[in-house]
């Protein structure tokens, strides 16, 4: 792994944005493989997330796959969060990251949890 | 300790293997049996009669004399599979004629997953009932226990012989998993009715794994899968069954895979288990004493008297511990270690981190692993 991408992990390990809880919608899912969970709160208004939060028992890449979730689905339409993918969301610097599928699973726990309230979304629609 | 034989080393010489509880690294008379076969005699065994074929059938049994004398066993007590797990498999689904509704398999808590789940299927399909051994069963109703010789978590061994000797007393039977303690130290198959290990584990390639039954209940147990080579006489209407380990070993072999664990016997030897039992021992108290040095001892799972480790930090994930070693070329496990049962009794869902040796393990190996689990330590830690 890059050190680069390693320090930027752990950064946003130690100084999350978006860990906490607020009082919206819960989703939640969990890797069995090792044991690592999430909750994510949802603050939904009008069909947009305005507000989004999450806890858990995480790996420090859990967490930054939570965090750059958070940092890019606050503010969209429900409607808009099926364009989101693991590279999009990596980016160069954590391209490596794609390679790596144990790490990958990790990455991509919250990503899990959203997709529950995508299909929810889906079958309203 | 023979660090030189081991390739990888030359390619990789910064690299610091902790991970031998999982796979052991490959020594170069192992890599050379198995490419001497692929170039040199390449035929399938037991079968053609030609100079080939002869000398690969040749090479091949040999393996089986090997394998029983670095253990004690009969010739006739070694049957090859494809691992350990299989040969778990093939005594719990071969036993199911053996067993009847309300007879208990004994485990262990500190089984290996392999070790818990072909049990937990042949009891859901015979009516019997898997119990572990915390649950303190009476034993008299014991008509299987398994157990592991080391725990793949504590390094711990056990030994039970006072339950192996009650269970056979009341016609039970007994299987060992010596799998972590057959390349650690000189190992004895004392007077269990089953053992199983995987030559990967041992320096050998994988793909290969051993069953030891002994003769006096080899015939308790069903072969799981049927073909050539496992039987006496053949009709259209019916098939008698080879009386011997080939009614076992159906189908072509691995047959290059056995002859590299032939070769990793004789390597082992080369060098003798007892010397390895002292390297292992020596580093294990080297690591002990290194982690009460470095005040790590509160996050140790038990007490370790063979070399795997394995660590615990409240609040730090395995899987973060192992990133940040790997970024300083030091292979550990992290995770449940396929020990689940273990990690739930011990409230350890995500796991622990799992630092274990080989014979090429050295002081310097564990001094590394001591100062990059506490820089680990200082730097995810708030």
């Amino acid at each position: 792994m890059d050190k680069v991408f390693l320090e930027e992990i752990i950064y946003r390990y130690k100084h999350p944005l978006h860990r906490g809880k607020n009082s919206g919608q819960k989703i939640a899912s969990e890797n069995v493989s090792c044991g690592d969970k999430i909750t994510i709160y949802l603050e939904i208004f009008d069909d947009k997330i305005v507000d989004a939060k999450f806890d858990g028992s995480l790996c420090s890449i859990a967490n930054y796959g939570a965090e750059l979730l958070l940092d890019k689905i606050i503010g969209q339409k429900i409607t808009e969060l099926s364009q989101i993918n693991s590279a999009d969301l990596l980016g160069e610097i954590g391209a490596s990251l794609l390679q790596n599928p144990v790490r990958l699973k990790c990455f991509e726990l919250a990503q899990i949890a959203l997709n529950e309230l995508k299909s929810a979304s889906q079958k309203r629609i | 300790m023979n660090r030189s034989d081991f390739p990888i080393f030359d390619y990789q010489p910064d690299l610091v293997y902790l991970d031998s509880a999982n796979t052991t690294l490959k020594p170069r008379a192992v890599i050379d049996a198995v490419r001497n076969y692929y170039e040199n005699y390449s035929a399938n065994i037991g079968r053609a009669t030609y100079d080939l074929a002869e000398r690969a059938t040749l090479e091949f049994n040999s393996v089986r004399q090997k394998v029983a004398d670095f253990v004690g066993a009969d010739l006739r007590e070694v049957i090859f599979t494809h691992s350990a797990t299989y040969g778990i498999n093939q005594v719990a689904f071969g036993l199911r004629d053996f067993l009847r509704v309300g007879d208990v398999i004994l485990l262990t808590e500190y089984e290996h997953n392999s070790n818990i789940i072909a049990w937990q299927k042949v009891a859901a399909e015979t009516g019997a009932r898997v119990v572990f051994l915390d649950e303190k069963p009476d034993l008299e109703n014991v008509k299987i226990f398994a157990f592991s010789h080391v725990s793949n978590i504590t390094g711990e061994v056990f030994d039970y012989d006072e339950i192996t000797a009650k269970v056979h007393e009341n016609g039970g039977l007994v299987l060992a998993d010596i799998t972590q303690s057959i390349g650690r130290t000189k190992t004895n198959l004392k007077n269990y009715d089953f053992a199983v290990f995987s030559s990967h584990k041992i320096y050998g390639p994988s793909g290969v794994g051993v069953l030891f039954a002994h003769r006096e209940v080899q015939e308790k147990i069903n072969p799981l899968i049927f073909g050539s080579q496992t039987f006496k006489k053949i009709s259209r209407e019916n098939v008698i069954l080879a009386d011997n380990f080939s009614r076992f070993e159906a189908g072509t072999p691995n047959i290059e895979g056995v002859i590299g664990l032939g070769a990793a016997i004789d390597f082992l030897n080369k060098i003798s288990m007892n010397k390895i039992s002292e390297h292992d021992i020596e580093l294990t108290k080297y690591m002990t004493k290194q982690l009460e040095k470095n005040g790590l001892m509160q996050f140790l799972i038990g007490a370790p008297t063979t070399g795997i480790f394995s660590l615990n930090h409240p609040k730090i994930h395995p899987h973060d511990f192992a990133m940040l070693l790997n970024q300083q070329k030091i292979a550990v496990r992290a995770g449940r270690s396929c020990s689940d049962i273990l990690m739930q009794k011990l409230g350890l869902d995500r796991g622990v981190v799992r630092a274990s040796f080989g014979i090429y393990t050295t002081k310097t190996d564990v001094d590394k692993f001591i100062a990059g689990y506490k820089n680990a330590i200082e730097r995810l830690a708030d």
